[in-house]
């Protein structure tokens, strides 16, 4: 039986072509059913390979394994670099979490690596803006704890202002972002 | 008053199991079947009443050659015209 069969099969017969609601809601039924059907039919699924902790391709990049940094998913990320610098990213196979794949956050992990206005020390605000006034470590817990202690300034104090992505909250008086 | 899509996953394994499943399926007035794409099948259902509908799946998933009931599309309109 085609589609087109099959929707005549579901319409009301010819001497009543004003189709009611019924007859319009079983069509529509049965073409999204049908749809979906023939969709699925031609899914492919996803291969599932063990991909080891590094390797180096035939283009000399050497794939490595990481967590995206991005969202608390916490999917696989395979990290090709080559001199030093990230050229590709995928997202790992293995992985049961994602499954190789990634969002688009995820592709851009790499790439946000190297971005013009990336913050590459702790800066400190000067005025509305902030400024290019490097802090140095002692210096940072220090001023946090002239703050109280309390909220995103105890999380600073304790998990150390060096970690990855670690953000102080811009509501206190005096913000710090560290990246 | 449910009308539903169902996609129905066949057991392609076991032989003849597309044909065996359409028969079973041809013998409930409720159901109106569509077209199968390999292991797939696209039915509709259109009942009565919801538990009626519930009742149908169960039976539709508890036929031995169906392993999986997608629902696709449902319908539950309490005013909808009963056309029979």
């Amino acid at each position: 039986m085609n589609l087109n069969s099959a929707i005549e099969s579901a319409s009301p017969p010819r001497n009543n072509r004003a189709a009611d609601r019924r007859q319009f809601l079983k069509q529509a039924a049965l073409a999204a059913a049908t749809g979906v059907a023939a969709r699925r039919a031609q899914a492919v699924p996803l291969p599932i390979v063990q991909s080891p902790d590094t390797e180096t391709d035939e283009a000399g990049v050497t794939w490595q394994k990481a967590p995206c940094r991005f969202c608390g998913t916490g999917c696989h990320v395979r990290v090709g670099t080559l001199d030093g610098r990230v050229v590709a990213i995928q997202g790992d196979q293995a992985a049961e979490v994602n499954k190789g794949l990634l969002c688009v956050k995820g592709y851009h992990v790499g790439a946000a690596l190297y971005g013009k206005d990336r913050l590459t020390h702790p800066m400190r605000r000067q005025g509305r803006f902030l400024g290019a006034y490097h802090v140095g470590g002692s210096h940072r817990h220090h001023r946090a704890a002239d703050h109280g202690g309390t909220g995103a300034i105890r999380h600073l104090r304790l998990r150390s202002v060096d970690h990855p992505g670690g953000i102080c909250g811009p509501k206190i008086h005096e913000g710090w972002l560290v990246q | 008053m449910p009308i539903s899509g169902l996609v129905l996953t066949i057991d392609h394994e076991q032989p003849d199991s597309l044909r065996q499943v359409v028969a079973a399926l041809a013998e409930r007035p409720e159901v109106t079947v569509g077209e199968s794409f390999g292991c797939k099948l696209a039915i509709a259902t259109d009942t009565e009443r919801a538990e009626v509908d519930r009742g149908l799946r169960a039976w539709i998933e508890a036929l031995p050659q169906v392993v999986h009931v997608d629902v696709t599309f449902i319908a539950f309109d309490s005013d909808m015209e009963v056309a029979r």
